[in-house]
């Protein structure tokens, strides 16, 4: 039977953590290794931190839902917003063999979530950003 | 919660992080590297993470911030003791094509030094 849970945050900062508490205590509840909650707290992270910084063209207080299912193959992460259209996966790739001064500070977030997770989709359904990724277990 | 040890070897400052490095954790390390990043002292910057549990991107971006700050100024920025997932992390962001990574504190004392 797959195991489900919703979580939901406004676009700030400070609720990063509890999300992150939550996804932990999640995955360790539901048999999850450790390499799959770092994964998936990596993931949360770097997607939500980017609805946050470039999501929005106004100051006012927006929803964000992540929504985690789990079963005994799969853990699937679906993160939904109301920001204005933006796929995350349609950005290049940050250059990983530039020396240190040259080096690009933007854009390894989504390497990481491109590199460490199995399948990353994006949708833009009824005014909302959804973006599903998954991690074989 | 990420939590911040400092000390001193001769030029040679030595961080080391442990916990969780999230995105306010990232801030927490700029304000610990800025003594050496932003001051007028000159040295090296050590960082040891064999006791980090977790860390993105927001903690790279902090570390090449810094490593160029120092960089600037003639200092070195090295780190050691990686584990785990964040090895993996660390490799999938080719670190060590920027800067030198070491297994143990030790072996980048001794690359510091010589």
């Amino acid at each position: 039977m797959p195991v489900e849970t919703t979580l939901r945050l406004r676009n700030d900062f400070g609720d990063l953590s509890a999300v992150a508490e939550a996804t932990t205590n999640f995955l360790e509840e539901n048999a999850a290794g450790p390499e799959v909650v770092f994964a998936a707290n990596l993931a949360i992270e770097e997607l939500v931190t980017n609805v946050i910084k470039y999501g929005y063209d106004d100051e006012a207080s927006h929803e964000i839902t992540v929504h985690l299912v789990k079963d005994a193959e799969l853990l699937q992460i679906r993160i939904c917003d109301d920001g204005h259209e933006f796929n995350p996966f349609d950005q290049p790739e940050p250059d990983t063999t530039l020396p240190a001064e040259e080096r690009d500070i933007g854009g390894l977030g989504i390497h990481f979530v491109r590199n460490m997770l199995d399948s990353c989709a994006y949708v833009r359904q009824d005014g909302r950003n959804i973006v599903t990724i998954t991690k074989k277990l | 919660m990420a939590a911040f040890q400092t000390s001193i070897d001769g030029t040679i400052h030595i961080l080391s992080v442990s916990g969780r490095l999230d995105p306010s954790g990232g801030k927490d390390l700029k304000d610990t590297m800025a003594v050496l990043a932003d001051g007028e002292e000159k040295g090296d910057l050590l960082i040891d993470l064999e006791n980090l549990d977790y860390m993105a991107s927001a903690g790279f971006r902090e570390l090449f911030l810094a490593g160029r700050k120092i960089g600037r100024k003639g200092g070195r920025l090295v780190v050691c003791s990686l584990r785990g997932e964040v090895k993996r992390v660390f490799e999938l962001a080719r670190f060590d094509t920027a800067y030198p990574i070491f297994e143990t504190r030790q072996e980048a004392l001794d690359h510091l030094k010589a």
